[in-house]
């Protein structure tokens, strides 16, 4: 057993540099007096209590005792039941009793004086307490007396964040040496330039998670965990981290933007060449499914060597969550088994994730992945004669999933209210009906292979490119005639059209595009998509402010610049509710599971699969099987879960969202940890096809400090805020081996699984 | 609440159900064997005669099974003197031992096949259908849109995210469930169904070895996964400040919990080995879809200590979509399919609960007769199985088409036939036995009344039951 003690005088691995070289903001030594917003009330107690526009004289329960007051007290200003009073009470003639509130973790205490001057002095007499009440029956001296409550705030580990405020935090109010968050560090307390000060344990971990922080602000490593669990498949390592620090957040941002897209084509491309030559490249084996041609599967590891290996981490990011909007899939007989048409399809997603909305939706709408997916390839134009209509499905999804959704919105994401709405009766306006269905169905006709258009043909992603070239539309099929393209609805709630027609455009080709810019710029879809990407990429409950800003910088400010994702991105991760720490206390249900994909690509990169040049990653739909999820493969257009789940539960009850929730079952939860438990003990195999190890070495270094260890994860991890009580857990199953290996493998699976690191907040 | 009633949380009282109370006779389950892909299901059952058999192998060209090597099916009826001749794919005589009453089911006619069984949303004719005149169910022909159909029978395809299983447990289980410690009657082998997911119904999946349960050992500190299990059970048992972490760590914790009560008692149902060795085995292994069926006996076993008199259970058996080569893959996948069919019905013989459970077969559609030189291509109807104690074995219910090319069961396009009995009809007649009443069936079944016009009166609408 390592002695804990000694652990703590051992050289910190963990070598966290002060601040990065623009001035960061100084050091926070008393927690609950931080006052940002100068209003007299503590942040912390406001956005205890999400509260963070009441004043300090407003009384929102109504219990008599203003915010001001209650802050001070620290006591709850939503229940009247809590509140600081005192009763005074005769209990003869020269006695009286005297009641106050206990309050959970700090002192209440009695004070008197005879002069309502100082000094205040604590009262005497015969304790008479009750549960709930501290109750002292005092002898009166001299002609008049004067008492008050003093409330202490205790800090019991005198670590400056005061007991009654830990647990909120997820701080512990003891002084363990394995359950108080983050090793010591020097601090320039004095303002100095010169680091004097040792400060470790909870007030670290407090400015490291909630200094303020915005897009100005350069941020902690905590906060560049946390901000990476939004931007990337999650940190590798500290590396990564030191990166966002230095640079900080928008400048991580245009670095991120500026690097060359890892693509999945070409490791498709390069298998296939393989396969067909016969060579079986050392460098490429292990792609191998059956004799006759390559297996869908393989796009696993095009995709799995995107995300692991590539620099470009935002882009992927972005790409993975509008593939999830823009839903096609292999899951399909048409799509099965065609690698090269899914990567080439996927690629649209990284190629436009900077791009604009309009042309990755121009660009997939005509993918014959797509095409087939959802069945608008080989699309005549209507024959009444014979019969026969243009099919509608693409007509429908395009409007409903990929752009305007099923009622209109307001810029917030909020539903429009019809006028005929009364109290208790909201009525929603339809933004589309059966007969916007059966126009937008004649636009989407004459759409089919570029090579053979309708003359038939062997559909395969073979020489020929059927699959992964982009469609025509070939003007003999398509309706030439005009189109009314529903564009809003007025004050009345009638909808409002615009026109489309082979004409107006040019071309068939044209009109199809012209259409799509059309949906693009319908009023809907900015807070439509916008409101989706908040919530893959930062928090599944978007406020509708947020949703309402990002959303305008979708509609492009005013200017023509409409769907300019590198802004709309950079809108959404240095947003204020994306990136202040209050904002994330404040709201209860911020944040959101982290989607089972993104988990099992966060353990491969801290395991430095990258280090696999070879690095495969396809099976036989087992990840599939026990998360629900595998990328390019959502078993309907709807996406491996809807963005508006809800679980049952309290989640439900509190109308919010939880869209992750939507493939998590009494299954999958287990199935989940187990398939992760697997990553990080063994890397990713197949039978005996393939093996490729995972590698901690850099964990197992850190292994015997496991403070350190954990300080180190809960940043990659949790950004941060791996809490007291989870420490303490871990650390006592850490402590149970000496095994480095082990610990480092255990660590890292029980800082994902645990409540910090499986979600994000 | 115990463990499993707050994960499923699904104790919540049906207010229209609570005045018609359903009948409650008895323990009943209700299995769903789905098979994924669209089974080319003209290829395992056809008639023999022949007449019938010509124009089958007219259709089906190099596809069709010669005549000499279907298995006899002599069905009560029609009589054997009828012109109508019956029989199985080769390699499909476990159920025709089911079907006839012979071999392992000597004197037990336990199967009855329904013919041309689909997705409709009204009586549609072939003229209707081309006119257009009455709406089809949409997506006709595409897998996610047909095997969601099958399992929600709502083709309209609104999204209707729930399945009628489900419906039926939503208004079943608060009201014959009522000792149960399991609230969920939906018990899935296969992972996620829509099937079995009601509007207050969710589903409770296990494995083909029954519970699922984190690896390794129970927590503890003397091993590595015990060590493991140590730290991630106790955290998820912890309370949080954050709402979506609370509501992952109760989830997490609930669902061990839950299979672990459903494991200790799964793991208690003992089958005979002789009983095992009959489910069909690759590398020395039983099959997955074999564990699952042998999973869906014991469990259906393990049904009552959970308190449920009522119960669904979801198998399924995938890749059937066999467009590029039907003979030889299908010929394995039939064997594999009959041979795991026939020895779990043999364990529920064993068990001596064969009246109380129906088990039927569902897949997405059937496929086109005409070849497309290798296999074939989606369709639209096909021919479904039902089996158990309390069906009339070895019949032939619904109508047979006529499968030659263009017939007037054909829509065209290469032998695509249409329906002539709507799974909502097949459903009811199973939902009536299940104990659905008749006030609540046009929740469970909101089509069925476009079929049916009074379910009181013609509980049985195909009269596949005894």
């Amino acid at each position: 057993m390592i002695n804990p003690l000694l652990l703590l005088l051992l050289p910190f691995l963990l070598a966290i540099p002060l601040a990065a070289q623009t001035p960061s903001p100084p050091f926070i030594t008393a927690p609950y007096s931080l006052d940002e917003n100068g209003d007299a009330l503590p942040d912390l107690w406001q956005a205890f209590y999400n509260l963070g526009n009441s004043s300090a004289f407003e009384d929102p329960d109504g219990d008599g005792v203003n915010n001001l007051n209650e802050s001070r007290a620290g006591t709850n200003p939503l229940d009247p039941s809590d509140r600081l009073y005192l009763k005074i009470a005769p209990s003869s003639a020269d006695r009286l009793t005297a009641k106050w509130p206990k309050l959970s973790l700090r002192t209440a205490r009695l004070e008197t004086t005879s002069s309502l001057l100082p000094p205040w002095t604590n009262a005497s007499g015969t304790p008479v307490n009750t549960i709930d009440e501290n109750g002292l029956l005092v002898t009166q001296a001299g002609d008049q007396q004067f008492f008050r409550v003093a409330v202490d705030r205790d800090d019991s580990d005198l670590d400056d964040v005061p007991d009654f405020i830990e647990g909120r935090l997820g701080f512990s109010t003891g002084s363990g040496n394995h359950d108080s968050a983050f090793s010591p560090v020097m601090v320039d307390l004095d303002d100095d330039g010169v680091a004097e000060s040792p400060v470790s344990g909870d007030l670290r971990a407090f400015n490291e998670i909630y200094r303020p922080a915005d897009r100005n602000t350069p941020p902690t490593q905590a906060q560049s965990g946390r901000f990476l669990l939004n931007a990337s498949f999650g940190a590798a390592d500290l590396g990564e981290i030191e990166r966002v620090v230095s640079l900080g957040y928008e400048g991580w941002i245009d670095e991120q933007i500026a690097l060359p897209p890892s693509y999945t084509l070409p490791y498709i491309l390069a298998i296939k060449r393989d396969f067909n030559s016969g060579t079986n490249s050392p460098d490429l084996t292990g792609y191998n499914i059956n004799s006759t041609f390559l297996g869908g599967s393989n796009f696993m590891s095009a995709w799995a060597r995107s995300v692991i290996q590539g620099e470009d981490q935002l882009r992927q990011r972005v790409a993975f969550a509008l593939s999830q909007i823009i839903v096609a899939s292999s899951a399909n007989a048409q799509t099965a088994n065609q690698p090269q048409a899914i990567a080439t399809y996927y690629d649209h997603f990284l190629r436009n994730a900077f791009g604009r909305y309009e042309d990755l939706l121009i660009e997939t709408s005509l993918s014959p992945i797509m095409g087939h997916w959802l069945s608008h390839i080989g699309n005549r134009k209507a024959d009444p004669a014979a019969g026969r209509f243009p099919d509608e499905n693409f007509a429908r999804e395009i409007m409903q999933l990929f752009t305007i959704g099923l009622f209109e919105l307001n810029l917030d994401g909020s539903l429009r209210a019809h006028p005929d709405s009364t109290p208790g009766n909201f009525i929603p306006i339809p933004t589309y009906g059966n007969f916007e269905i059966t126009e937008m169905a004649r636009v989407f006709t004459g759409v089919n292979y570029a090579a053979n258009g309708f003359g038939g043909g062997y559909r395969d992603d073979g020489d020929r490119n059927f699959m992964t070239t982009r469609m025509r539309i070939y003007p003999d099929e398509h309706d030439s005639g005009v189109k009314q393209i529903p564009f809003g609805a007025d004050e009345e709630g009638n909808r409002i059209y615009r026109t489309s027609s082979q004409a107006a455009s040019g071309s068939a080709e044209a009109e199809v595009e012209d259409v799509i810019r059309l949906l693009v710029r319908h009023p809907n879809t900015a807070p439509f998509v916008c409101r989706q990407l908040i919530q893959f990429l930062v928090t599944a409950n978007p406020s509708p402010a947020y949703v309402a800003r990002v959303a305008a910088v979708f509609r492009g400010n005013g200017t023509t610049d409409v769907g300019n994702m590198e802004q709309v991105v950079k809108a959404i991760l240095l947003d204020d509710e994306a990136l202040s720490p209050m904002e994330h206390l404040a709201t209860q249900h911020f944040g959101g599971l982290r989607e089972p994909v993104i988990r099992s690509m966060h353990v491969a990169r801290i395991g430095n699969m990258d280090r696999h040049q070879n690095l495969l990653w396809w099976d036989w739909g087992q990840h599939r099987e026990a998360t629900l999820q595998e990328p390019m493969h959502a078993p309907s257009v709807f996406n491996f879960y809807r963005p508006d789940f809800r679980l049952p539960g309290e989640i439900a009850q509190r109308g919010l969202d939880s869209p992750v929730f939507g493939i998590t079952n009494s299954y999958s939860s287990i199935a989940v940890a187990n398939r992760l438990w697997s990553y990080i003990d063994r890397g990713f195999r197949l039978g005996s096809r393939y093996s490729l190890d995972t590698d901690f070495t850099e964990l197992e270094q850190l292994a015997s400090d496991i403070p350190s260890l954990l300080d180190h994860l809960s940043i990659l991890i949790c950004g941060g805020t791996l809490s007291a009580s989870s420490r303490s857990t871990i650390s006592t199953a850490l402590l149970a081996t000496n095994d480095l290996e082990e610990r480092a493998k255990l660590a890292v699976f029980a800082v994902i699984m645990s409540p910090e690191g499986a979600n994000k907040k | 609440m115990s463990a499993l009633s707050s994960i499923l949380g699904l104790k919540l009282a049906n207010q229209a159900a609570a005045a018609n109370l359903p009948s409650a006779s008895g323990c009943k389950s209700l299995v769903c064997i789905l098979m994924a892909g669209g089974n080319d299901t003209f290829n395992v059952l056809m008639r023999r005669d022949q007449e019938g058999y010509d124009s089958y192998a007219a259709s089906r060209t190099n596809l069709a099974i010669p005549q000499s090597e279907i298995i006899a099916l002599s069905p009560d009826n029609p009589p054997p003197s009828q012109v109508e001749q019956y029989g199985l794919h080769p390699s499909c005589q476990p159920l025709a031992d089911m079907f006839n009453g012979t071999g392992a089911f000597a004197g037990k006619r336990r199967l009855s096949f329904i013919a041309n069984i689909g997705t409709l949303i009204q009586p549609t004719t072939k003229s209707d259908y081309l006119a257009g005149t009455t709406p089809a169910p949409k997506a006709l022909f595409s897998h996610i849109d047909q095997i969601t159909q099958w399992q929600t029978s709502v083709p309209q395809g609104q999204s209707q995210a729930v399945g009628w299983g489900g419906r039926m447990a939503d208004v079943l289980h608060s009201q014959l469930n009522v000792n149960s410690t399991a609230s969920s009657m939906s018990i899935s082998l296969a992972g996620n169904n829509t099937f079995q997911v009601g509007n207050r119904t969710a589903q409770f999946a296990v494995t083909g070895n029954g519970a699922l349960l984190p690896t390794g050992d129970d927590p503890n500190l003397s091993s590595p996964s015990g060590r493991r299990n140590f730290a991630v059970q106790n955290m998820l048992e912890g309370n949080y400040n954050n709402l979506v972490q609370q509501a992952y760590a109760s989830h997490a914790s609930d669902s061990i919990a839950a299979q672990r009560a459903f494991g200790e008692v799964f793991d208690q149902i003992e089958v005979p080995q002789n009983l095992i060795d009959n489910f069909p085995t690759r590398f020395g292994q039983i099959t997955k879809f074999g564990s699952e069926m042998l999973a869906a006996a014991r469990t259906l076993q393990a049904r009552q200590q959970f308190g449920l008199a009522r119960s669904t259970i979801f198998a399924s058996y995938g890749g059937w979509d066999h467009h590029g080569g039907l003979l030889e893959p299908h010929q394995a996948m039939m064997a594999e399919l009959s041979q795991a069919i026939s020895a779990y019905q043999l364990v529920l013989e064993h068990f001596g609960i064969e009246e109380e459970v129906i088990t039927y077969t569902a897949s997405d559609f059937g496929r086109t007769l005409r070849s497309n030189g290798r296999g074939t291509d989606h369709a639209w109807g096909g021919n479904q199985m039902v089996f158990g104690g309390p069906v009339s074995g070895g019949e032939i219910k619904g109508t047979f088409p006529d499968l030659s090319l263009n017939s007037s069961d054909d829509i065209g396009f290469g032998g695509r036939i249409l329906p002539t009995t709507s799974i909502d009809e097949f459903f009811a007649e199973l939902a009536v036995w299940f104990g659905v009443s008749t006030a609540d069936m046009d929740y469970v079944l909101p089509n069925l009344t476009n079929f049916v016009t009074d379910i009181a009166t013609n509980q049985k609408p195909v009269g596949f039951l005894t």
